[in-house]
């Protein structure tokens, strides 16, 4: 469906990223994927209108989903927002609104992701408008 | 001689004992020589005093006894007074027959007496008396003469005692006492440090060893003795030392890798159970669907044993922190009955899940919600794993002393009417591993631990958690008590 946002997926393991994927892909929503967090600031910047959300893995190798976040942030084109950010983690330290709005987040989900709560979260920012 | 050198030597106990005792010893001696040595000058003095009076026999009594024949009585006076003379005459006593006496002497103080006859022989050879001559003699002067002897011994004795003393005990101090003072010094400075010089003392080496050579060798030689296990000692706490880092550093590796490990466990089984989901939910036969859902029951099982498993290790590796908190206890409990609910959703059989929180119940709670939910969690799992109808309660109470605020615990029940623990049985469903029956394990799969982590996790916790006694009527089977602090 054109003008659909996209979703960018940004997840190390590769299993949790197929499913994560397939999942997705149900909507019909396209998923481009990130192996780390340096990836996924490329992709930004590549497309940086096209995205509806990015979901970001927390605990990555070369650049964590935190430090994504604040690079993503920190780009002139980026305020006010113009794409939300939700922390993917089984780290209960980010389950928790305010500590991930400290890291310029727009919210979490846990891991393990059921399918619903992750086709609830995509429907939210990609396929609304 | 250094003075004060001599002082030191007077100043020691030791060597003051042994001048006390060697004068004791002394002066007896020297008394009982001097008192041998007098009593022969006195016998010999009064033997010599004694020959007196033969020197006045053989002398004198032959001319006295003329002159009374002759009744030259000026010629008398003269002989009494040369016998009178003599010192050791003290009284001299002349009697005739015509009763006239001859006193020379005032007749006191007398030791010895001898009275010697006067017999004229004339031609005839008639014996006539011509009178009486009685000689006293005086030991007085003897006796001021052996006293006089006897002050000259005993203070000859007694300085020479002295002396010697004297000098005994600086060559007693010069000999012994410095070297054992010199022993103790090194002694108190040799036990801390293991580097301490052997003990040397100041004095020439002989052939023929001593008891202070012996000494000094004996302790020189535990002292290097004692060196060697000092360094010994060292060496071992050095080792030990690394040996404990490593350990704790073995340690810190193992508990990075468990908690590693339960990520690495968990990534792929949610991928699996995410995947499986997503198959329930697609457009797929009936068929494929029922065998979606096995295989998620599989990975659920399998999460929950390797969770036990990992967290059985982590409580090995004292990996487990706890966190209280001050919690509010009415979300936490109706997540613990959603839990339940679910479960029970999920093995569907026909049995009531309820909850009931008493009134007295406090709004908040100090305690790890994590930990006391994952109790709960696995004692309402268990309850309806083992219960086949009828209900599973959750019960949350305050407990303790009655009217004691402070002392009083927060009591959360889980009650079931399952098929319930037999008496001898109650002991062992907390050890590892421990299934209460080996034909209920096929029944009921489980690796045994969810009741030893619960209960190991209640004590780390301060809690406690115990199953308890029922009554007959009551309508209960089973019921554990989880008893959280104050």
């Amino acid at each position: 469906m054109p003008g659909r946002k996209r979703v960018l997926l940004v997840e190390d393991d590769v299993f949790t990223r197929f499913m994560m994927k397939e999942i997705i892909d149900t909507l019909g929503v396209d998923v481009d994927i990130a192996v780390n967090g340096s990836e996924g600031c490329d992709q930004i910047k590549r497309r940086p209108n096209d995205y509806g959300v990015v979901l970001m893995d927390i605990h990555m190798p070369k650049l964590s989903g935190v430090d994504a976040t604040r690079i993503i942030r920190a780009e002139p084109n980026d305020p006010p927002r113009n794409v939300a950010i939700i922390a993917v983690t089984a780290d209960e330290h980010y389950h928790d609104p305010l500590v991930v709005s400290k890291y310029g987040m727009d919210g979490y989900i846990v891991k393990p992701i059921t399918a619903g709560e992750l086709l609830g979260l995509v429907d939210q920012y990609c396929t609304a408008d | 001689m250094n003075t004060n050198w001599v002082k030191r030597a007077f100043g020691d106990p030791l060597g003051q004992r042994l001048v006390v005792y060697s004068l004791l010893i002394s002066t007896v001696l020297s008394t009982i020589a001097a008192g041998i040595q007098l009593n022969q000058s006195y016998q010999r003095q009064r033997n010599d005093v004694s020959a007196i009076f033969d020197q006045i026999e053989e002398a004198l009594a032959s001319p006295l006894e003329k002159a009374l024949w002759k009744y030259d009585f000026g010629q008398v006076d003269v002989i009494l007074d040369g016998i009178f003379a003599n010192d050791a005459v003290a009284t001299l006593t002349l009697d005739i027959p015509s009763g006239k006496t001859w006193t020379r002497g005032d007749g006191a103080d007398f030791d010895l007496e001898k009275v010697y006859p006067l017999v004229h022989n004339d031609s005839g050879d008639n014996q006539i008396v011509v009178g009486e001559l009685t000689a006293f003699l005086s030991l007085d002067e003897v006796n001021s003469l052996v006293w006089a002897q006897f002050w000259t011994l005993f203070a000859s004795n007694l300085v020479k005692a002295y002396i010697s003393a004297t000098l005994m005990l600086i060559l007693f101090h010069v000999l012994v006492t410095r070297h054992l003072k010199a022993i103790t010094r090194f002694l108190g400075r040799a036990d801390a440090d293991s580097a301490t010089r052997a003990l040397r003392l100041d004095r020439h080496d002989r052939e023929v060893l001593d008891d202070l050579d012996n000494i000094t060798a004996a302790l020189n030689q535990y002292r290097h003795g004692l060196a060697e296990k000092v360094s010994d000692l060292r060496s071992e706490i050095v080792v030990r030392k690394q040996a404990e880092a490593e350990a704790q550093k073995a340690f810190e590796v193992r508990k990075a890798f468990l908690a590693n490990m339960s990520h690495e466990v968990r990534t792929p089984l949610n991928a699996i159970i995410g995947l499986f989901q997503l198959i329930q939910m697609s457009d797929v036969p009936e068929r494929q669907k029922k065998q979606a859902q096995v295989g998620l029951n599989a990975s659920h099982h399998l999460l929950a044993e390797l969770v036990n498993v990992l967290e059985i290790s982590r409580m090995e590796a004292d990996a487990v922190q706890i966190n209280v908190q001050k919690e509010e206890l009415k979300p936490l409990t109706e997540q613990w009955l959603q839990t339940a609910v679910a479960t029970r959703h999920r093995l569907d059989k026909p049995i009531d899940v309820s909850l009931r929180v008493d009134d007295d119940v406090p709004e908040f709670w100090n305690l790890d919600a994590r930990r006391v939910t994952q109790i709960v969690n696995n004692l309402t799992d268990n309850a309806l794993k083992f219960t086949d109808e009828g209900k599973v309660d959750i019960e949350v109470s305050v407990g303790g002393t009655e009217g004691r605020d402070s002392l009083n615990t927060l009591d959360i029940v889980i009650s079931d009417t399952g098929r319930g623990i037999a008496d001898h049985q109650r002991d062992t469903i907390f050890d590892r591993f421990i299934q209460i029956d080996s034909s209920e394990t096929r029944d009921n799969g489980g690796s045994g631990l969810g009741l030893t982590i619960s209960r190991e996790l209640a004590e780390l916790m301060g809690a406690s958690l115990c199953i308890n006694r029922l009554h007959t009527q009551s309508c209960y089977s089973t019921a554990f008590t989880l008893r959280l602090a104050p």
